[in-house]
């Protein structure tokens, strides 16, 4: 057993005594939980160090008549966002410490569930095994939201699961149409990732065969139009469950477009690429329109994801490493920062009762920590200088610009309209004369504190170090950098040469 | 220690005060401001000890520079990142570590009580650091950095009461406005790393240089530069914010919106200036000289005496861009623009914390509530008049030199260039406006009598921890300090003029206008005992001299208008000014209104904006989302019809995936039933049934 099965066992096993420790109080569950969590990290740590001398493999026969392998394989990419499940995971544990007072056991139940199938989505690359981890990252979820939500809880948590399932099938459609080529052409079956990559398919194949894996994964991610799930599931889930949401679910999504997407039909994706770039640049402006007019705190940070994704796939949609390494890395600054504002979201809420920006004004006196957090998470969020956000906004509209200069200019507006979404959550919080209704508010304790200063420290490291996210990115053998050497007209406009090897190509000669 | 160094801990310095300070603040003797000044003083005796080791090389191109790679975008190619010192940084440095260190001194007096004094301190270091940091760096991606933090900086002083609701929003107007300019800059940042690769400035000159970069790319990349230097400069029309700045604390608004962040747009100009092509360079000067007069007019009439200062410190700026719009055709426009940030620097913020001082004792910021301050503040009004005089500039004080420079500049682009008489009109009206507004403020402030007995009563002069700032300040603007012969602060041409940059990095001086530069520039202009424009040119027609008569005759004359009208008006009561607020009604409504651009704004962009949001907002609950719920019906509908075929009709056997279908639609049409068991179920069922499909085309 290597580490990456220690690395989905974990959490399971967790659960398991989550589920086990449920007879007893709830802080042993809680304590159970966290050092799940905790163990988590440090293995994922472990991981990346590992991942540096190349990829790690675990393949074992599973069903050997119809071609599935239980079959891990860790790269940089993989290790920097099972890294992020796990911290996330650290910080979703210490922020429903308080939260949740029902039902605790099987709370982080399914909260470590939930951790196990994004871990398992990540890791996996046998196609089955990698659609088992994308169902089983429902189940839980939807009971989150269902269980722990807030007023609207049913409804979000329906659509939410409706929405994601319903992708998911056009996913799996496009993913056995794959598995049937291969198996007619070359009399095997296998659902290996690494064996369907050298299915051959024709372009009009390709088409719909990404269109399909397209479809499901733009729903998970969102992108406009399929988005509408987001703003309710954001909204009514409990805060551990916005947080996961935002920083974990929805990468899952991009991660599907990255590993198995572009890879599998690569001419599939270059059709793709003009739709790609509108959803995603529109969706930058939808989201941050749509964001600015919300009156529920937690509805404006949702629709602010969309925006935030938006940049994601604009990253992957310009087709070139600069957009590429961009996307990665708002992957990841997103999860961290707009978690943090669903924390905040959720702190406030917990004191308050209420998410209403009516209802607030002026608490910076009463509550200056969290006040101080919020700040930080809404600058970032803004993409100021010193927060990973902006390096990667940077990547992306750099990488934007290299492949058309009005495409990088117009996007470049985006941030601007960040800014105003941004700012009007700490004006209407924390500015302005002291809200009359709430007195006394009590300021963030030690262990909230710890949740959030996790974040706000990941996020300064990227913004001065960036090369903790990028370089991973660079231990070979990385296939996953597709465009960098297909569109190496722009790329060699852009940097002066063409692209090195290091950032090698995913060559689409194994397709034809 | 090298340069290099030397330069870090000045950065370092206030950073770690940015850290200690904030986070020990509340628990350290006096909260901590001894150390913040303290830090900020080290600072300064390092800039200071820069600025003598660089200058006095007698080398416009003394310093040193050195980077290394930060982002790597693809192996080949990185962003750097680096420290750079040069004539222009050490002017820099000195200009931002003294106003830095005198107002966190002058802070322990005039914010002694307030209940966020840490916080007060802390942004201030976070400020001075960032500041440094822009000045210092040898890229624009850590001045693009530095210049967002500052803007950070400026955004929490500015809200610093926060309570207020005007200063709420006037922090965010700032942020927002100064944010349009950013985004421009940024993308004019890109497009020099698209075309040079780098965003070094030896690198984007050396492209220059050899032609990489060159035509469109040029233009643009300097007019969206310049787009951000209008923003974080005031510049029209993205002034609005600086006037409403003055909502925060009155050493925030000597030190960030008058001394030094506001500068920074003009530093930037500087900075890049060799990038500039002759188009950027007329948008430069039109642009600034516009400026100028508009917000001078403005000037004239406001009755808080912050916003005065603050109206004058946009025409100033505007001073400032006009010298180095019409640097790129003259030689001496680009040192005059420079000599005139730094000049300035001093006396606004001497005039500002001279303001604070009234304040202070005064407790109000109304002009009409003042009055025959002059005998209670004695230290106040005589710094706040050499301040004035200044500003206004009489001889010899260094606002004769450096405001003369510029509107000698602007006269020989004139002469050379018929067609731009625009400008020098512009520099000498906003002159004459100056010396009104300023006196203007000076005799309802200092003279008369007293229009408040109650506030007059209570006046008192400041203690001597907020004095001592202004008696330096103003010293730094007496000469041989500040200004004219001998004028230690250009002994050894700090900063090169832009004829000798352009040769040293080879770049063609081609456009219009600097055929005569290159003659010219054989004889440097500015020399060891020489003042700014003061060249050697023996020919008595010369339009550089001509120019230089014309424009002291013509400052010195707009001086003296302006001055006797407001001693007519404000002291001897020839006309009582409301009695002349009547007579041009509409002009003074237009002015007292500040020409409506608030009000444009308003409706122009910010409603606009709001409603936009909103109806996207709404398109996408009723529309989009309304559709979603909409399918939800139909399909309900559809699942029952066929649900009914199905049990009455067909004979049982089941197409997999139309069945699998059907159980998501019926799942999706009960959405609002909440009937949460049966979407699970079909869930699962739906997965079931597709394996069991799956298994079923493998065993055919």
């Amino acid at each position: 057993m290597t580490i990456l099965t220690l690395l989905v066992a974990v959490p399971a096993l967790g659960a398991l005594l989550c589920a086990l420790a449920g007879k007893t109080n709830a802080n042993t569950v809680r304590g159970v939980a966290l050092g799940a969590t905790l163990l988590h990290v440090a293995l994922a740590i472990g991981l990346i160090g590992a991942v540096a001398g190349g990829p790690l493999i675990e393949r074992h026969l599973w069903i050997p008549s119809v071609g599935i392998t239980y079959h891990l394989e860790a790269d940089g990419l993989s290790a920097i966002l099972v890294l992020l499940t796990a911290v996330i995971g650290v910080v979703a544990v210490l922020i429903s410490w308080s939260e949740i007072r029902e039902r605790v056991a099987s709370f982080h139940v399914w909260m470590l569930l939930l951790l196990t199938g994004i871990v398992l989505v990540f890791l996996a690359r046998d196609i089955m095994l990698f659609y088992f981890g994308w169902e089983l990252m429902l189940v839980p979820m939807f009971f989150l939201i269902g269980v722990w939500g807030h007023e609207d809880k049913l409804y979000s948590a329906v659509k939410f699961f409706l929405f994601t399932f319903a992708g998911s099938v056009f996913m799996l459609i496009a993913l056995l149409y794959v598995y049937f080529q291969y198996a007619a052409q070359t009399g095997t079956y296998s659902f290996a990732l690494a064996d369907l990559m050298k299915t051959s398919l024709s372009p009009t194949e390709q088409w719909w065969v990404f269109l399909g894996l397209f479809v499901g994964f733009a729903v998970k991610i969102p992108l406009f139009p399929l988005h509408t799930w987001l703003p309710d599931a954001h909204t009514q889930a409990p805060t551990a469950g916005s947080l996961i949401l935002a920083g974990l679910l929805l990468k899952t999504g991009v991660y599907g477009l990255m590993r198995f997407a572009m890879p599998l039909t690569p001419e599939g994706y270059t059709a793709f690429i003009p739709l790609m770039a509108g959803l995603a640049v529109f969706g930058i402006f939808y989201g941050a329109w749509a964001a600015f007019a919300q009156r529920d705190f937690k509805r404006l940070v949702a629709y602010s994801s969309i925006s935030h994704l938006g940049f994601v796939v604009l990253g992957l949609a310009v087709g070139n490493a600069a957009g590429y390494k961009g996307a990665v890395l708002q992957m990841v600054n997103h999860g961290l920062a707009t978690g943090g504002l669903f924390l905040i979201a959720g702190l406030l809420q917990e004191r308050t009762h209420t998410r209403s920006f009516e209802m607030f004004g002026g608490l910076w006196r009463q509550i200056p920590t969290l006040g101080g957090f919020l700040l930080f998470f809404a600058l970032a969020s803004l993409g100021i200088p010193g927060t990973g956000n902006f390096i990667g906004e940077l990547y992306v509209i750099g990488g934007a610009f290299s492949r058309a200069w009005w495409l990088g200019a117009v996007t470049g507006f985006g941030v601007l309209f960040a800014a105003i979404y941004s700012l009007r959550v700490f004006l209407a919080t924390m500015h302005g004369p002291e809200s009359k209704t709430f007195r006394k508010l009590h300021d963030t304790n030690w262990r909230e504190n710890t949740a959030l200063g996790i974040l706000v420290v990941l996020l300064v490291v990227i913004g001065f170090y960036p090369r903790t996210v990028t370089t991973p990115l660079h231990f070979a053998p990385d296939q996953l950098v597709p465009a960098a050497g297909r569109d190496s007209r722009s790329a060699a406009a852009m940097y002066g040469s063409a692209p090195k090897t290091g950032m090698a190509v995913h060559t689409s000669e194994g397709a034809h | 220690m090298g340069l290099i160094e030397q330069g870090l801990l000045i950065i370092l310095l206030p950073l770690a005060g940015f850290f200690l300070v904030g986070l020990f603040g509340r628990k350290l003797p006096r909260q901590g401001d001894w150390l913040a000044t303290g830090l900020v003083g080290a600072s300064l005796a390092l800039a200071v000890k820069t600025f003598v080791q660089v200058t006095l090389q007698h080398d416009p191109f003394a310093g040193a520079r050195t980077s290394g790679p930060w982002l790597r975008f693809a192996p080949a190619e990185a962003l750097s990142i680096g420290i750079m010192v040069d004539n222009l940084t050490a002017s820099m440095l000195v200009v931002v570590g003294v106003v830095s260190f005198l107002v966190h001194l002058y802070s322990m007096g005039y914010m002694h009580g307030d209940p966020k004094y840490v916080r007060f301190y802390t942004v201030l270091q976070l400020f001075t650091a960032s500041m440094f940091g822009l000045v210092l760096s040898d890229n624009l991606l850590t001045l693009y950095v530095s210049w967002e933090l500052m803007g950070l900086s400026s955004y929490l002083l500015i809200g610093h009461y926060f309570e207020k609701p005007s200063a709420a929003w006037a922090c965010l107007k700032a942020f927002m406005t100064t944010r349009v300019g950013d985004v421009l800059m940024f993308v004019g940042i890109l497009i020099l790393f698209l075309h040079v690769g780098s965003l070094r400035f030896a690198d984007i000159f050396a492209a220059v240089a050899d032609g990489r970069l060159a035509g469109s790319a040029q233009m643009w990349a300097g007019l969206l530069l310049f787009g951000g230097a209008m923003g974080k400069s005031a510049q029209f029309p993205l002034h609005i914010w600086l006037p409403d700045a003055m909502e925060g604390p009155t050493p925030v608004s000597a030190l960030i919106h008058a001394a030094t962040m506001v500068a920074a747009g003009v530093y930037l100009m500087a900075r890049t200036y060799l990038l500039l092509s002759a188009e950027t360079f007329l948008v430069v000067a039109y642009v600034g000289g516009f400026t100028a007069i508009f917000a001078a007019s403005i000037g004239l009439v406001m009755d808080d005496i912050k916003k005065v200062l603050a109206y004058s410190t946009v025409s100033q700026l505007g001073y400032m861009m006009l010298g180095l719009g019409v640097g790129g055709f003259v030689v001496t426009g680009y040192t005059a623009g420079v000599y005139h940030l730094t000049t300035h620097a001093f006396f606004k913020a001497g005039l500002f914390l001279g303001a604070g001082s009234i304040i202070h004792a005064v407790h109000t910021q109304s002009l009409a509530q003042m009055g025959g301050l002059r005998r209670k503040m004695p230290v106040t009004f005589i710094t706040f008049l050499i301040a004035t005089l200044a500003l206004t500039g009489l001889w010899p004080l260094s606002g004769f030199y450096s405001k003369d420079a510029i509107i000698a500049s602007a006269i020989e682009f004139a002469l050379r260039h018929p067609e731009h008489l625009a400008l020098p009109i512009f520099a000498v009206l906003a002159a004459a406006m100056t010396a009104f507004y300023m006196f203007r403020l000076v005799f309802l402030a200092f003279f008369g009598d007293p229009r408040d007995a109650h506030a007059h009563s209570h006046a008192h002069e400041s203690p001597l921890v907020m004095t001592f700032p202004l008696l330096v300040l103003a010293a730094l603007s007496l000469p041989p300090v500040g200004g004219g012969h001998g004028n230690w602060f250009w002994i050894g041409n700090p900063v090169p003029l832009r004829g000798e940059v352009a040769q040293r990095y080879g770049v063609a001086t081609a456009e219009q206008g600097q055929a005569k530069v290159s003659t010219e520039h054989g004889q440097p202009v500015l020399t060891t005992e020489g003042g700014v424009a003061h060249g050697e040119h023996p020919a008595a027609d010369d339009p550089a001299r001509r120019a230089h008569t014309m424009a002291i005759g013509a400052s010195v004359t707009v001086l003296l208008i302006g001055f006797v009208l407001a001693w007519l008006i404000y002291i001897r009561r020839v006309v009582d000014p409301r009695a002349l607020a009547c007579r041009f009604a509409p002009i003074h409504r237009l002015l007292v209104n500040k020409y409506y651009i608030d009000e444009i704004v308003q409706a122009g962009v910010i409603r606009p904006v709001m409603a936009l949001c909103r109806l996207v907002a709404r398109a996408d609950l009723w529309i989009v989302d309304g559709l979603v719920n909409l399918t939800a019906l139909v399909t309900r509908a559809i699942a029952w019809v066929t649900g009914r075929a199905d049990s009455h009709v067909v004979d049982g056997v089941v197409n997999g995936v139309a069945d699998s279908a059907m159980t998501a639609g019926k799942a999706l049409g009960r959405l609002q039933t909440g009937q949460v068991g049966t979407y699970l179920t079909g869930g699962v069922v739906g997965v079931v049934m597709l394996a069991g499909f799956v298994f079923w085309v493998l065993a055919r």
